[in-house]
């Protein structure tokens, strides 16, 4: 199908070729009469770009024989000089006045479809430039943009928000993530595969207008990434970037953590009420912690008091985040190596680089990565132009050491006072999955060592070897000077290749080999899994076709202009994934033992039988679409832009019928470059442009399904028959959610630039959302459901402000603030449900649903103090002090009742960049904030405390006897824990916290090199180094306890240093 | 000028001509919609969802007990309370995992039953159609009445008419509210499933995690012991035992198993299991030690069924299983006490007493010689019946809706709990013996919550 597509396509296309392309010369000229160099020349309606030379000269090519020359420079006033045949055939002059009077070099904005000049555009876009990302040092690309990019928030801490988004959330359930689009299509492989040294900018589309033309995808804005080309008639450039980053061993005692003194204490009081004292008869020999199993060795008599309290004490001193720290954690370390080359002939231009990265993150794992590129356009002759292009990705990683949290008990945390090593360095056991004196004895020294050691990393290696291929070529085609077609096809394929080796000596291996062991009197043990290593490797292959053909229509009619494309594009998208299992695996010579996966085996702990775990598995996706889409944008007299976008999107949508999978997604827009206006005369103000648009896109969730859809599992081992598990619930009133969105902006620049920015008000309004609704779940199906319950309504804006605060020769100073400002309401939301307990926000937030608040809703239970007698929590029950907690959880409390605070995620957010340059000096420093939101405090809860020894530091402060209620908020310890209590005492309004924040994001500090004066060398165009610090930390929050807001359950990423340097030949 | 637009008109062309194929690729090879015998048969033979009975049932009956540190240690507090036959809040603030996962049942058959009658029913397949068809209605039948015996009070004749019986769902379709049936009707939509399962099942199934006839019929007699309408318990146990009668000789067992009785024995007509929840996990319960001293030390049972935890108590080991996960399915034993019970009921003592010497017999050691029960006494014989059923049955889900019953027949069987010194009581015919419906289904659905 996509074959015959393809030459249906391609015949077509070349069946065109006969038109004519043109070649302009001209000179740029100061008003001195000197030649000017760099002044960027674009032709209106194509992609053509060139910069003069430094004699002011430059050959341009056309298509036909008039049009519209753009001429751009920064610290110049921008010309449009249309040209004509007789510019043509006898070249053109253009002179460009210094006065600075636009906001700089023009940008022209790619959609991944087109090049527009941002002039023409009616659309919100933000454009960030290589200088403004190279700020910033990474070993990807997306993870620049938070500090700099206006409109984008990364989400850390609310459940199901999406990790970055652009404008706010748009979806509730579908996906949440803009789409990434890599030069012309959309990027299926890992983003972590780019080389951040071959972006040439990237472009958001915020608003409907600038996403529309991506259709169903778009809803949630899409970030173009637009990498370096060679451009035409350019001399051989080659530039080389090489930096090294170090970090610090990251703050584990950044997390609270119960002091081993503290929850010793505990122990005992626990001990003393024959806590889990069930759990000794326990089949399964559940372990008990190193104190409670000296506790009940006293209790026997096995050992002294004296003694025991002698190892207890020895135990208070340990801290068990020291540990890690000490055996688990280096500070990173990470290498760049980048290397371009590019250049361009008359006819053909090309661009290699190359990439190398070398990564040790703070746990010793590796990361390597080699990028190759090459791209390559060619005229074939005057109005035909192939493209081509490879870029290939190599990446391999592995595992390094064993993370904080990584290691648990099999029923609860490690104790905050488990030492790895002992006083002779030697590694002790760590209890994790029996009890201690069980692994000793069972087996009378048959079974492999059961005990687990915090070496055992050293026994495991996992590794992923991943290779990602973009081919792609195009043909660009120029019968007319008004219409060009263009075909492009993209092939990609990721394949990445994993492999989890749990060696021999690995507690996994010994673990599962002693399991399956049978024990008999007369007799040597059976082993039932092999002894050996346990080998599971795995392969994941993504291939995906694009496929496009587009007509691009351009007409430059004095005072009319008209741009236009028309296109048809198909894309399909696979995945298919491996998993095997080996046993008994052998790595040096690759061998392995077989197994019988058909036959259960006694477990030699709890006796009951089991198959042995098969990790095979064989998945698959296929995912399609087929769009249709044009737009258009008519320009009066440079003054008035109408613009219109439309879409149509098909894919294989699941049991929708086909007239269904159709979806149509348009916008409108108009801009008014008011200060074009013969009546406009405002000095202080010499650039505005109004813009308006409004728009629908969509968004696709191929997971839903309006009829019901089973999905086939294992076989049955009984019946061997294959199993089948539903997978979506038939919903016939299914639709498709859908994002409208109105834009109204301004854009403006003040005298000499000194002040330039846009200001963009934006109402979005989201309609058939999918959004999880609680279900009856009499129904069979599920306790919520996915369906299209909800409206939302959102409002904000976006504010960008450029200012040139000094400027002259040797000093300079500009600032950039991104202010943003989104505020949604729930609009509808067909939720059953008034239990307040499910819109009490919890430390993680989730999404309300209730009308007319916020998505993500702060609600809190209210807070009556503790009961003087007892040290109980209070709260109320219809206005009256109460603690039956059952009640307040359950049913009596409706939402109501709750306390409503805000908003749980930041309502205004942004960022404030200075770049300060004196002389080849530049500094520049970014800070951003979050404002304007709440978050729930982690706090104490007994009921985790007692059964998976998770603690909180505030215990020491806990009420005790009466007249503590004064001084302390945190309730009494009580046995048994009631885990409602504690839900309770969480969500009261008592451990709500402002989030507010402000952090330092890096600082650059760069020597540039610029001319020979300054001892550069000749072939030198460029000589830079650099130095930068990010992450560095909060510089102010609200909250006094000096808690992070967006790194309240994580520990923070490290301040890191790097240097580097960039030099251009 | 032509040639663009012939080739616009082929770029057109290319897209219509091809789409339809294009996007008729499944999103997921293993991703259908079942419609076809082989896929319901697929949704049926899930051995680990499809398998599941509740277990509230169990925790609230008296064959075990838990000290008072084990009740305090307890992980949910749903669970200390539904031990102590708290009127409310008996899974906390969870989700009640034994409605959701019997329900899920309930949806699957139907899911089968609404579109089984789409594929038609030939020559070729017909075998196939209506085994699958017989396990749909089974499943719905078995799931119904597990939900019936936590969730409704003890079936009376006289009154089912006006009782609250469950929520009936006949529909897939989740926007169909939920509404309580009467008890008379709860009992009928299961009578008549059976009915038909019965008819459709083949006499033997490829293995016993499939319903057969035989299973069918064992179903209704426990709905008809339930419904204390024991001529027809009589009829349907014993069409029952004419198609399998297999006892397992205990003595052919090794006591010193960890679990002596083997998954899938021969007695076993159809698996189902409880989730082993905290308070009734082998190591956590007690076993009921009034009940421990009911067996005789020449009973086999006693050796089988229990473990010593050395302090005096008894765990359970004893499940039909072979493991520490509970049967509560169907097997041979229950069907002939079941049969022995309803014929002397009938006045059949000659009946009554062959069923229950055959089933003791297989239980009794080899070692010494069995003696018969030759007790004909009626309402004694009754109450060794009745004992060897608790006996035989512990365990299985089995008690609590037996307890009910059997207080409607006037057996006073009274419940206590110890926490300390603490003594909490569970009078005959309690209201509590209904289980109250999960609070958050009560908000969700509206539904009439059980008088506690």
């Amino acid at each position: 199908m996509i074959k015959s597509m393809l030459m249906a396509l391609f015949s077509i296309t070349f069946s065109f070729f006969s038109f004519s392309q043109e070649k302009l010369s001209g000179i740029v000229l100061g008003e001195d009469g000197k030649g000017i160099s760099d002044v960027s020349i674009y032709l209106e309606g194509s992609k053509e770009q060139v910069k003069s030379e430094a004699d002011g000269s430059f050959t341009i090519l056309v298509y036909g024989s008039s049009g519209l020359l753009y001429f751009r420079l920064l610290g110049y006033a921008g010309e449009d000089i249309p040209f004509t045949s007789e510019h043509v055939i006898e070249g053109i002059q253009v002179q460009m006045k210094s006065e600075e009077k636009h906001i700089e070099e023009i940008e022209v904005l790619s959609t991944g479809y087109q090049q527009l000049p941002k002039e023409r555009s009616t659309g919100a876009f933000t454009q960030l430039s290589e200088s403004l990302l190279n700020e910033q040092v990474s070993t990807d690309v997306l993870s620049r943009l938070e500090a700099v990019a206006n409109g984008v928030s990364f989400n850390r801490t609310a459940v199901g928000g999406g990790d970055l988004t652009i404008r706010g959330l748009s979806s509730m359930q579908g996906e949440k993530k803009p789409l990434i689009v890599v030069d012309n299509f959309p990027y299926e492989g890992d983003l972590d595969n780019l080389n951040p040294n071959d972006v040439a900018n990237i472009t958001l589309l915020k608003d409907a207008a600038a996403s529309s033309i991506w259709g169903a995808r778009a809803g949630n804005g899409v970030i173009v990434i637009t990498t370096k080309k060679g451009t035409l008639n350019q001399p051989l450039r080659i530039s080389a970037t090489a930096n090294l980053t170090a970090s610090s061993k990251p703050d584990l005692h950044h997390r609270p953590l119960l002091s081993a003194r503290d929850y010793i204490e505990i122990e005992r009081f626990l001990f003393s009420n024959q806590h889990r004292f069930s759990d000794t008869a326990s089949n399964s020999r559940v372990p008990f912690t190193p104190v409670y199993e000296l506790l009940f060795a006293q209790q026997k008599g096995e050992l002294s008091r004296n003694e025991v309290e002698k190892r207890i004490a020895e135990l208070e001193k340990v801290d068990l985040r020291d540990e890690y720290l000490n055996m688990m954690y280096r500070p990173a370390f990470k290498q760049q190596y980048a290397l371009n080359i590019s250049a361009g002939t008359d006819q053909s231009t090309w661009y290699f680089s190359t990439g190398y990265d070398k990564n040790v993150n703070e746990t010793f794992a590796t990361y390597q990565r080699l990028n190759l590129n090459f791209q390559h356009t060619y005229k074939l002759a005057k109005d035909l132009q192939l493209s081509s292009g490879l870029r290939y990705t190599h990446s391999e990683s592995q595992n390094g050491r064993t993370g904080y949290d990584d290691i648990r008990m099999s029923n609860r945390e490690l104790p905050p006072y488990t030492a790895f090593k002992d006083k002779n360095g030697n590694f002790l056991p760590i209890t994790r999955q029996y009890r201690q004196g069980y692994i000793d004895t069972i087996g009378g020294g048959q079974l492999l060592d059961w005990n687990y050691y915090m070496d055992d990393y050293t026994h495991l290696k996992s590794t992923n070897q991943l290779s990602d291929v973009v081919v792609n070529v195009g043909a660009n085609y120029t019968p007319k000077s008004w219409l060009s077609l263009d075909a492009k096809y993209q092939y990609e394929e990721q394949r990445s290749e994993q492999a989890m080796l749990y060696g021999e000596e690995s507690y996994f291996a010994r673990n599962i080999v002693n399991q399956y062991t049978q024990l008999r009197t007369d007799s040597s043990p059976l082993y039932i899994v092999p002894m050996g290593a346990v080998y599971d490797p795995s392969v994941n292959k993504i291939v995906s076709h694009s496929l496009r053909g587009q007509l691009d229509l351009q007409h430059d009619m004095g005072l009319h202009n008209i741009v236009g494309l028309l296109g048809l594009e198909a894309r399909s998208f696979s995945s298919d994934s491996r998993s095997n299992r080996f046993y008994g695996y052998n790595p040096q010579v690759g061998t392995f033992a077989q197994v019988d996966q058909t036959v259960s085996y006694p477990n030699l702990v709890t006796g009951s039988r089991s198959f042995i775990p098969d990790n095979t598995g064989v998945s698959n996706r296929e995912h399609r679409f087929l769009s249709v889409f044009a737009n258009g944008a008519y320009t009066y007299d440079g003054r008035y832009v109408v613009s219109f976008s439309a879409r149509r999107d098909a894919s294989n949508l699941f049991g929708v019928n086909t007239n269904d999978k159709w979806n149509i997604l348009w916008s409108l827009g108009g801009a008014w470059n008011i200060s074009q206006e013969k009546f406009y005369d405002t000095d202080w103000l010499p650039y505005a442009k109004l813009r308006i648009t409004h728009g629908v896109s969509g968004n696709v969730d191929l997971s839903r399904s309006a009829v019901t859809t089973i999905n086939f599992a294992e076989t049955n081992p009984y019946t061997q028959h294959k199993v089948a598990r539903f997978s979506q619930f038939g919903d016939p009133e299914l639709r498709w959610e859908k994002v409208a969105m109105t834009n109204v902006a301004l854009d403006f620049a003040n005298r000499d630039n000194r002040m330039s920015g846009s200001i963009d008000f934006f109402f979005k309004k989201g309609t058939d959302l999918f959004g999880p609704a609680e279900i009856d779940y009499t129904t069979g199906t599920s306790t919520t459901l996915t369906k299209n319950v909800a409206a939302l309504k959102g409002k904000g804006m976006d504010i960008m402000l450029n200012s040139i605060n000094l400027n002259n020769k040797d000093v300079n100073w500009t600032t950039n603030l991104n202010v943003n400002w989104y505020k949604d309401e729930v609009a509808n939301y067909y939720r059953s449900d008034v239990n307040g307990r499910f819109y009490v926000t919890s430390i993680a937030p989730t999404m309300s649903g209730v009308i007319g608040k916020p998505l993500y809703s702060f609600y809190s239970y209210g807070w009556r103090g503790l009961d003087p007698e007892g040290g109980d929590p209070l709260g109320y029950i219809n206005g009256q002090e109460s603690k039956n907690y059952n009640a307040i959880i359950g049913d009596s409390t409706l939402v109501s009742d709750l306390i409503y605070r805000g908003s749980a995620i930041p309502v205004v957010y942004g960022s404030l960049g200075n770049t300060l340059r004196w002389k080849a000096i530049t500094l520049s420093f970014r800070v951003q904030y979050n404002f304007a939101y709440y978050y729930r405090r982690e706090s104490l809860n007994y009921n985790s405390l007692f059964m998976s020894g998770v603690g909180h530091p505030e215990y020491s402060k806990r009420w005790r006897e009466p007249g503590d209620e004064l001084m302390t908020n945190i309730p009494s310890m009580i046995y048994p824990a009631n885990s409602n209590r504690d839900e309770f005492y969480r969500g009261a309004e008592i451990n709500a916290e402002r989030g507010d924040h402000i952090r330092l994001a890096y600082i650059n500090l760069s020597y540039n090199l610029l001319s020979e004066k300054m001892g550069m060398p000749k072939k030198l165009q460029q000589a830079q180094l650099y130095l930068n610090v990010a992450n560095l930390g909060i510089l102010w929050a609200a909250n006094k306890d000096g808690i992070d807001p967006e790194y309240r359950r994580s520990i923070p990423p490290s301040r890191t240093v790097s240097i580097g340097t960039r030099l251009t030949f | 000028m032509r040639k663009i637009y012939l080739a616009l008109l082929g770029f057109v062309m290319f897209l219509w001509t091809g789409c339809d194929n294009f996007l008729d690729e499944r999103p997921q090879k293993s991703l259908v919609i079942p419609s076809t015998l082989e896929d319901f048969q697929a949704i049926l033979d899930d051995h680990i969802e499809i398998i599941k009975d509740p277990s509230y049932g169990e925790i609230s009956a008296d064959d075990y007990f838990l000290p008072m540190a084990t009740w305090l240690s307890l992980y949910e507090e749903g669970h200390r309370r539904t031990y102590l036959w708290e009127k409310d809040y008996l899974f906390g603030t969870n989700i009640a995992s034994d409605w959701l996962t019997t329900y899920r049942m309930v949806y699957a058959a139907n899911t089968v039953l609404e579109k089984i009658d789409e594929v038609p029913r030939e020559g070729r397949n017909s075998l196939q159609w209506d085994n699958v068809k017989g396990q749909a209605h089974f499943l719905r039948a078995r799931s119904f009445l597990s939900i019936a015996g936590i969730w409704t009070l003890a079936y009376d004749s006289r009154k089912a008419k006006e009782m609250l019986g469950i929520p009936i769902r006949m529909e897939s379709d989740f926007n169909i509210p939920s509404t309580r049936s009467s008890l008379e009707d709860t009992y009928s939509v299961i009578l008549d499933d059976l009915k038909q399962a019965e008819a459709l099942l083949p006499t033997i199934s490829i293995h016993p995690t499939r319903a057969s006839k035989p299973a069918a019929l064992a179903l209704q007699a426990r709905t008809y012991l339930f419904m204390r309408d024991y001529d027809n318990c009589w009829i349907a146990a014993n069409a029952c035992l004419q198609l399998k009668d297999d006892l397992l000789d205990y003595n052919q067992l090794r006591s010193t198993d960890r679990y002596p009785i083997p998954q899938f024995n021969t007695e076993v007509i159809y698996v189902s299991e409880m989730p082993s929840l905290e308070p009734i996990y082998s190591d956590i319960a007690k076993i009921d030690s009034i009940l421990y001293r009911l067996y005789d030390d020449r009973d086999l049972r006693k050796k089988m069924f229990f473990h010593d935890n050395g302090d005096g108590t008894f765990g359970f080991k004893g499940g039909y299983d072979g493991s520490y996960v509970l049967f509560s399915g169907l097997a041979t034993d229950e069907v002939y006490l079941m049969r022995a019970e309803s014929a002397l009921r009938k006045g059949s003592v000659e009946d009554a007493l062959r069923d229950l010497n055959w089933l003791l017999k297989a239980r009794w050691d080899n070692q010494y010689g069995f003696e018969s029960v030759t007790v004909r006494e009626e309402e004694e014989l009754l109450g060794i019946i009745l004992a060897e059923r608790r006996k035989q049955l512990l365990m299985r889900g089995i008690r609590w809706p037996d307890i009910k019953r059997l207080n409607l027949e006037g057996r006073n069987i009274i419940l206590k709990r110890n926490i300390g010194d603490h003594e909490t009581v569970l009078l005959p015919n309690d209201l509590r013996y209904a289980l109250p419906i999960p609070e958050d289904i009560i908000a969700l659905s509206g539904m009439e919550q059980n008088p506690r």
